[in-house]
């Protein structure tokens, strides 16, 4: 190898390279595939392929729509149990009075972590808001770390300005919070990995992940926009077997998740912070907490309702609070204890808009 | 960790300061420029590695003192004593620096063995960065000039910059005194071919490392950091899989990183590694993998152990003695000697076994399916010792050369799917990439780094943007170390 190498070097010794011809086609191959690879990192990060979530990168885009779409808007913010709970579409068809209905739940989702949009949520224009006030809003903890990935996602597309709430953004979360182009940058470079990833299974197995089911959003410019903003699509679960249901119960009832901290907790606080800024722009706000399975309120030790209910009752003196989560509906409105069914979306539909449309 | 070929600062800064003095402030001046990259040689240890320096300069002094006075006289008895003052140095900083925890544990657990109570509470003294590759160089330099194959240096500072040449000195290859000296004997000129063949093995090196070693690491760590992983047979080939491909890439890269920083300056140092991973037979592997260290363990150790000249039973000693040795000189780890045995083990049994007749016979009628099968057995067998190489703890390594051996193993490909952490079909990606090239560069004869040094500016140009651009745009989240940084 040694002696091929020299014979390397003897052979191009008095053809001495062109530096700036090569710099000048490292410019150009580099850019080029530069800006390919980080435009496919970007789709990926939009169609939610890379993170499993298209809801993150696109809410930006859906609060113009709300914005520029005629008539009233009425936008439902929450958790999983307002993504599977309301059916935007059917409540369009169900008010006399024209009213969108739109929802912009994502599964995982808690006031804390929501902070970022409010300026957006506000230029949206919409009429109402009706916010998830249910055991999920107040929960104790903050999420998990990865699911801050929403923060920098959400700041990678859309501007966002933290003044007048950061004393209510922890220290250390400040960092997912993308405000510099640089940042960005760096944020689309790690997603690079993940972004392959998908590109190259949906070459080679034809099947992205969080392209189908929930979570997913179109293309701005795809027929079913609207629709998935209205009536989020939806994964054709199994109806959970009595063993599936019993093991959900058990996990939800041993587990710390609904253990609420008394008096003001994170959540509570961006909660608080959220409506105020709301009501302060002369948006009506309604707070809504869904039904919950009464087996799962019986499986849950009655003290750890307490703190819960301490907070739905600070609220509901201040504000317009409709508290379904104690009504006794039966498995068939159900597609696990805290999720509804299709039947169950349909009953809420048919009775909420009524109430939340006086 | 402190600087390496990984840190930005190498390359905006250091590289360039040193292209900058040599050839530009004291060029047609050999003796400066010699100076200039000592100095710069030992600025670099120090950031890499700190107060270390002075171990460095210790055997520098003891090696160029020894080598002179080996040579000034024709006593045997004082050459010989001076070889053995500097063996003893040598060996001396290296059991102190990176054995004396482990020996020290080792008769602790051996005497709580026997029933004794020793107290063996570690040193905890912190491996000096590179000592196993300086301390092997230097050595080399005096018993060749106690073997009459070599004469001592021109100067102590010609031989300082032997012993520190930054490129190769905390993680190889180990140099030999007669491939470097002539190249400091003349002037160093800067030379426009060299500096585009440096850059392309930078570069080359950089893209080996960033992006399949560190992402191969990924998948190996996640797969031996967690012992459930352990009993499934398709998770552990795939460990042992992605931890030879880092091995490989990491070790490599860090070769061709040294070496086209060396080129630049006008030096070559020579290959360590020629496709290992298309070796037929554990002995073609040893002559394709870490070249400089094998080449060292054979012409000073082997050789001095008897070699092939003492019969058989003391070849087959000696073939054994020195893959132990050379186990143990990868770090101070029960690991590492079952590594060199198991090695040695298979050095024997391939001796043994390849001039028998109905081996011939098989060679000769079935070459195509001979050679893929001995391709893949010697590969089947590097790979299991290189679970040994890296999972440290013992019933963890029995259960994971079990389930490598299919014994009390589950095969659950779904199972072994899931356990994978994410980027799983990137990474596969990838490691097919690696296979190929791997392929090609052994059909070729000649390493692709090689091909892309010698096209025309423009093609290499635009090679050399894509390598560059692909490194910051597919490099993991974070960069793992240098592996043989630790040795």
């Amino acid at each position: 190898m040694n002696e091929l190498i020299k014979n390397l070097d003897n052979s191009k010794i008095n053809d001495a390279p062109n530096f700036l011809k090569s710099f000048f086609f490292a410019i150009f191959s580099s850019t080029i595939l530069f800006s390919g690879v980080i435009s496919l990192a970007d789709m990926a990060i939009k169609d939610g392929s890379a993170y499993d979530n298209s809801r993150w990168g696109m809410l930006g885009e859906a609060y113009q729509t709300i914005n520029k779409s005629e008539g009233d808007s009425i936008l439902f913010i929450g958790s999983s149990v307002s993504y599977f709970g309301i059916d935007g579409k059917c409540m369009e068809d169900n008010d006399p009075k024209g009213n969108n209905y739109w929802n912009l739940a994502i599964r995982g989702d808690m006031p804390y972590l929501r902070m970022l949009e409010i300026d957006h949520i506000i230029e949206s224009g919409s009429k109402k808001i009706i916010l998830e006030a249910g055991p999920n809003s107040f929960q104790n903890g903050i999420g998990s770390i990865e699911e801050r990935l929403r923060w920098q996602i959400f700041s990678l597309y859309n501007s966002v300005d933290i003044k007048e709430m950061n004393d209510l953004i922890l220290e250390e979360d400040k960092k997912y919070i993308l405000d510099s182009e640089i940042q960005r940058l760096e944020f689309k470079q790690k997603s690079v990995g993940p972004a392959m990833n998908e590109i190259i299974r949906g070459i080679i197995i034809g099947d992205k992940k969080g392209t189908t089911g929930d979570g997913y959003l179109p293309e701005e410019s795809s027929e079913n926009w609207l629709n998935s903003l209205k009536k989020p699509p939806l994964s054709n679960r199994n109806s959970l077997t009595e063993q599936e249901w019993n093991g959900y119960i058990d996990r939800l009832a041993q587990s710390e998740f609904w253990i609420h901290s008394k008096g003001e907790s994170l959540n509570r606080l961006a909660f608080n912070y959220m409506i105020e800024k709301f009501v302060a722009h002369d948006i009506e706000v309604i707070l809504l907490s869904l039904p919950l399975h009464g087996e799962l309120i019986n499986a849950i030790p009655s003290n750890n309702w307490d703190n819960f209910n301490e907070t739905r009752d600070y609220f509901a003196k201040q504000y317009t609070f409709i508290d379904l989560t104690w009504e006794k509906w039966s498995k068939d409105y159900f597609m696990d204890p805290i999720h509804l069914s299709s039947e169950g979306r349909q009953r809420i539909c048919e009775n909420l808009v009524s109430e939340i449309n006086y | 960790m402190g600087f390496d070929f990984t840190e930005i600062g190498y390359y905006y800064w250091f590289l360039p300061a040193v292209i900058i003095l040599t050839f530009g402030i004291l060029k047609n001046n050999l003796k400066k420029q010699i100076i200039i990259l000592t100095v710069m040689s030992y600025l670099f240890f120090i950031l890499a590695s700190g107060w270390h320096i002075i171990l460095l300069i210790i055997s520098t002094i003891v090696d160029w003192n020894s080598g002179k006075k080996i040579y000034e006289t024709d006593d045997k008895l004082i050459k010989k004593r001076w070889l053995k003052f500097s063996i003893i140095i040598n060996l001396s900083i290296l059991a102190v620096f990176k054995y004396l925890d482990f020996i020290i544990t080792s008769i602790g657990w051996a005497t709580l063995k026997i029933g004794n109570d020793f107290n063996y509470d570690e040193i905890g003294l912190i491996l000096p960065i590179g000592i196993s590759f300086y301390t092997f160089q230097t050595m080399s330099y005096t018993i060749d000039i106690y073997r009459e194959k070599q004469v001592p240096a021109k100067n102590i500072i010609n031989f300082a910059c032997y012993a520190s040449f930054f490129p190769q000195l905390v993680a190889g290859p180990i140099v030999r005194f007669d491939e470097f000296r002539d190249q400091i004997d003349s002037t160093l000129l800067f030379n426009k071919r060299n500096l585009k063949i440096g850059i392309t093995l930078i570069v080359y090196g950089l893209v080996k490392k960033m992006i399949f070693a560190d992402n191969f690491a990924f998948h190996a760590d996640s797969v031996f950091g967690d012992s459930e992983n352990l009993n499934n047979t398709i998770l552990i080939y795939w460990g042992a899989l992605m931890f030879g491909m880092q091995i490989y890439c990491d070790f490599s890269a860090y070769t061709d990183i040294a070496l086209g920083s060396a080129k630049i300056l006008g030096i070559n140092l020579p290959e360590n590694f020629k496709s290992p991973y298309s070796s037929t037979s554990p002995q073609e592997f040893w002559r394709k993998w870490h070249i400089s260290l094998s080449t060292w363990l054979r012409d000073y150790l082997y050789i001095s152990l008897g070699g092939n000249r003492k019969g058989k039973l003391r070849m087959y000693m000696a073939m054994m003695a020195t893959m132990v040795l050379g186990g143990l000189w990868h770090g101070a780890s029960w690991n590492f000697v079952l590594w060199g045995i198991v090695h040695g083990i298979l050095l024997i049994i391939h001796r043994l076994i390849t001039n028998r007749e109905i081996i011939k016979i098989l060679k000769d009628k079935f070459s195509f399916t001979f050679t893929i099968a001995s391709l893949f057995i010697t590969q089947w067998f590097v790979f299991l010792t290189w679970i040994i190489f890296r999972v440290e703890d013992a019933s963890d390594l029995i259960r994971s050369i079990q389930s490598y051996l299919f014994i009390n193993s589950e095969l659950n490909i779904e199972l072994a799917f899931n356990a994978m952490p994410g980027k799983n079909i990137f990474i596969g990606f990838l490691a097919i990439f690696f296979v190929i090239s791997q392929l090609m560069t052994s059909l070729n004869k000649i390493s692709l780094k090689y091909q892309i040094s010698n096209y025309n500016d423009a093609v290499w140009g635009g090679l050399i943007g894509i390598m560059a651009i692909s490194i910051w745009l597919f490099k993991p989240e974070e960069v793992v170390s240098f592996i043989y940084f630790r040795f």
